[in-house]
């Protein structure tokens, strides 16, 4: 029998355990830290929007908006072992007084601490995150790589902010969770696990049925391995509304890697299954699996991977994306001369937090193609099987820190559907990324081209092949003026050129009808920024950025914005 | 006994880890199979050339709807197009109307009951039916002859036929000018042979007149004989506004007893309503009962009662003739008042 250590080991696992429960008692040691502080972050933006689309002879073209707001956090402890965060919005409109454009609310309320020096709890305002097949926030078209930074500040500062979107890719929920963990002379070095219970609907006196979500994860870890399981359920309440049938989903996986230290290999994998049950009369429910491995080098300077992922493999804590496309932007929601309802575009997407979801999804639903098609709900996209594969050839240090002037990653990913949408011809996927920068002392380039093909042949007589390109261009200069400013001009351009079919699928995910069509899409978005950095943590960014779409060579509306932003976090 | 008492859950923390693990594995390894039969239409079915592979047909020359028969229509198409059926009365020019898209017509998603898109409801009469595919040049035409036609099923409060209307209506009528609460017989005509008319105009409320009609009236044992789940409920009417006017509100009320004591009080009980405002051509309003809401001056607000919806309480039902004092002369127009189990009427 293996003797055991300590009973105690709250080992802090980045990534498994919730990002706030990181920072809590116990975890840092025993500096000394005041029962009450403040913290939080203020900022203050101002845009000038401008607006132009041939023949709109209805849409105004100037719309100007703006607000200073701050997040006031109260930590309060009131012994060593417990922690409570609250935190007020306070949030005023340019052109607003007391009473009349101000807004109070409550953004943030969480309890946490140690259970007899052993259990680390919170309950309340979670940021929670598993693996990226279980529960992660995903957002492809925000992760392709970091090039622009004024459009990249906007939307962490904006949007990303207001939702509590960390670039960890946690989800902000409500609820409670528990954590602890063992330490082992024999065997395993140590054993982990975390539990939680968060409420994502209400039931509202019977007018909806309340949802639950509960899971969590349990790891064991040798020196050079470790092995965890990890399970989600979604499911609703019965009882709660007058409803007889619930919707669940559960998703189970096991995860483990290896490390080969004198080689200094690395070796990934995780894979699992997914049950759905819909609340629909006759609709089946649904079961499949996935897998994945990937195999890393020294200072992981390359590595080469495979995935599967089932085509009725449902996940919505980690397939549901952080942003939704096919809601209307609030800036000029309605144009030309018939108002219709004006589609959301890359510049939207930095902006507006109305764009950003909040709670899962339980259905895939339909997200724009015009941008990405491989993996458009995130790595754990179902009904792909395909090869990646990564190469940083620029020597880096054992912190991943590029040591020279320039730096490069190349990006290689080829991925089929398993099961084909309206014929047994597997529509391919191939994408192809090189990220590159160079900088010196007051100069930094960053460029990242983007080639993304989609293609399927021989479908059927008469049918159309499906033959889509999708190139992307994303480019910055920066010059250093002086230490504390600087000045960034950019470009993104995005295209998307072929025949295409779009898979319609209904809410439990059945596809009930498949659109083919010719697309000729393009999109360009120039930005320039001066940013002013003159204390820590303060920064003063003034710029202006635009956007111009065309589709099917019909041009389609000039958005412009003129902006200035004051950001301080505390 | 401190260091007993400590081991003892690290050795069931360390099984219960490794019994989970296990335990995914194995329903992995037992999920192993997937259907890969493809998702979705069938491409070709959808983007091949079009072309009609069989013509339009029957599946009887005569129907009687009142035996409970039913007729369907079939037609194939090369791929799957948008269609549009349609059959008219060519006597009383009723139409029934119904779209879709597929590859093929057939009993499945072309049968007939008898039932009416474009009131009047169809009679006994010869139909010329109609077939044509969205963007396509050619229209398909057949006939079929109606013998007998669709009787009115479900439970009926009302269909203002024979006898004009039925006894246990109580009427209340406001004193105003033009007042018509009355049972007519005039063309267009909806359901039956008459229907039941209410104008008139009160310049000094907005309430015009009322039919109320109490579950006890309806019938003394079993009263509207509903079920318990509202979900499966619906109430069902056919109504039209005078052609030019559109001032006139129908407020239809649906008053439970909650607390089972044989009377509503309004102070306690629930009072479920709906605002219609017909338009002139006659149109049937199908409303789940579970869909109901409460209504004050026309704004939905919280439940009086217990806020459940319990058809199988209900105590009365309203039909309340409304207009703007200001507005001048009403008119609007009711027929065929029923409640339907499951679905919607079928008229």
């Amino acid at each position: 029998m293996s003797s055991i250590k300590i009973g105690l080991a709250l080992a802090v696992a980045v990534g498994l355990l919730p990002v706030h429960a990181q920072n809590g008692p116990g975890a840092t040691g025993t500096a000394w830290r005041p029962k009450f502080s403040l913290n939080g972050q203020t900022r203050a933006v101002y845009t000038a929007d401008g607006f132009r689309l041939a023949g709109d002879t209805t849409t105004l073209p100037r719309e100007n908006s703006g607000h200073v707001l701050a997040d006031l956090g109260m930590n309060v402890r009131p012994n060593d072992q417990t922690e409570v965060q609250a935190m007020v919005r306070v949030r005023n409109d340019y052109g607003g007084f007391w009473g009349s454009g101000v807004s109070f609310d409550v953004r943030q309320l969480t309890v946490k601490g140690l259970i007899n020096n052993r259990f680390r709890y919170a309950v309340g305002d979670l940021d929670y995150k598993l693996t990226p097949f279980t529960l992660h926030r995903a957002a492809p078209l925000l992760q392709a790589g970091d090039v622009l930074p004024s459009l990249e500040l906007f939307q962490r500062s904006l949007p990303g902010n207001d939702v509590w979107m960390n670039p960890d890719g946690t989800w902000r929920t409500q609820g409670a969770s528990v954590e602890w963990g063992l330490r082992y002379k024999k065997g395993p070095e140590s054993h982990r696990t975390n539990l939680f219970a968060m409420r994502l609907r209400p039931a509202l006196g019977g007018a909806q049925t309340e949802q639950w979500a509960s899971g969590g994860r349990t790891a064991l870890t040798w020196k050079t391995f470790f092995v965890g399981a990890n399970a989600v359920l979604v499911q609703d309440v019965p009882g709660t509304s007058a409803a007889t049938l619930y919707y669940r989903n559960a998703v189970a996986t096991v995860d483990a890697g290896w490390s080969v230290n004198g080689m200094g290999l690395k070796l990934h994998g995780e894979g699992g299954i997914s049950r759905t049950q819909w609340a629909v009369a006759n609709a089946p429910a649904k079961g499949d699996y996935f897998y994945r491995m990937t195999l890393s080098g020294a200072r992981r300077r390359w590595s080469i991977g495979y995935r599967d992922i089932g085509p009725d493999f449902f996940s919505p804590s980690a397939q549901t994306t952080a942003y939704n496309l096919n809601a209307v932007p609030g800036s000029f929601s309605r144009t030309g001369n018939d108002r219709v309802l004006r589609t959301a575009n890359l510049m939207d997407l930095h902006r507006e937090t109305s764009l950003y979801r909040t709670a899962w999804n339980p259905t895939l639903g339909a997200e724009p193609s015009v941008y990405l098609t491989m993996d458009p709900f995130g790595i754990a996209t179902p009904n792909r099987r395909g090869l990646s594969a990564e190469w940083n050839p620029t020597p880096h240090s054992l912190a991943g820190k590029p040591m020279g002037p320039w730096n490069l990653l190349l990006k290689a990913d080829w991925a089929s559907e398993i099961r084909g949408q309206g014929t047994a011809s597997l529509t391919q996927f191939a994408r192809l990324d090189a990220l590159g920068g160079w900088s010196n002392k007051n100069w930094s380039v960053r460029a990242l081209l983007r080639l993304q093909r989609t293609w399927r042949t021989n479908a059927g007589e008469n049918v159309p092949n499906y033959a889509l390109s999708q190139p992307w261009l994303k480019c910055n200069v920066g010059y250093k003026l002086r230490s504390d400013l600087q000045v960034d001009a950019g470009l993104w351009t995005v295209q998307s050129v072929g025949y295409a079919y779009r898979s319609v699928r209904d809410a439990q995910n059945q596809v009930v009808d498949l659109v083919g069509g010719e697309v000729n899409y393009r999109e360009v978005l120039p930005v320039a920024s001066l940013t002013y950095k003159p204390f820590d943590k303060t920064q003063l960014v003034a710029g202006w950025m635009a956007n111009r779409t065309s589709s099917d060579a019909v041009a389609g509306p000039r958005l412009s914005s003129a902006f200035v932003a004051y950001l301080q976090s505390f | 006994m401190k260091k007993l008492s400590s081991r003892i859950p690290a050795l069931w923390a360390r099984r219960a880890s490794l019994l989970t693990l296990s335990g995914t594995v194995a329903l992995f390894l037992s999920a192993c199979e997937r259907d890969l039969t493809p998702d979705g239409p069938n491409l070709e079915d959808l983007y091949g050339t079009f072309e009609i592979r069989e013509g339009l047909a029957v599946s009887a020359a005569t129907v009687d709807f009142s035996a409970g028969q039913t007729v369907h229509f079939t037609a194939k198409t090369s791929i799957a197009a948008d269609w549009v059926l349609e059959v008219r009365g060519t006597t009383s020019g009723s139409r029934w109307r119904l779209e879709g898209k597929s590859k093929e017509l057939n009993a499945s998603n072309a049968t007939w009951e008898g039932q009416t898109s474009q009131f009047p409801t169809f009679a006994a009469e010869n139909c010329a039916v109609k077939l044509w595919y969205v963007g396509q040049p050619d229209t398909l035409r057949s006939t079929v002859q109606v013998t007998g036609t669709r009787a009115l099923s479900g439970i009926v409060l009302d269909a203002f036929d024979a006898p004009a209307i039925q006894t246990h209506w109580t009427p209340f009528l406001q004193t105003g000018a033009n007042m018509k609460f009355t049972v007519v017989n005039e063309a267009p005509r909806a359901q039956g042979a008459s229907y039941y008319r209410m104008g008139g105009a009160v310049a000094w409320d907005w309430l015009i007149g009322m039919l109320d009609l109490f579950a006890n009236d309806y019938d003394a044992t079993d009263g509207f004989g509903l079920p318990t789940d509202a979900s499966k409920v619906f109430f069902n009417g056919i109504f039209k506004q005078k052609s030019g006017l559109s001032n006139g509100i129908v407020l239809l009320q649906f008053r439970e007893d909650d607390n089972g004591d044989g009377i509503y009080q309004s102070s306690n009980e629930d009072l479920w309503a709906v605002e219609l405002r017909p338009t002139a051509n006659w149109k049937l309003e199908s409303l789940k009962y579970s869909d109901l809401v409460t209504l004050i001056n026309g704004t939905p607000a919280s439940a009086v009662g217990n806020g459940i919806h319990e058809p199988h309480k209900l105590h009365q039902v309203s039909m309340l003739f409304l207009a703007n004092p200001s507005s001048g002369y009403a008119e609007c127009d009711a027929d065929a008042l029923v409640f339907t189990l499951n679905e919607p009427a079928k008229l």
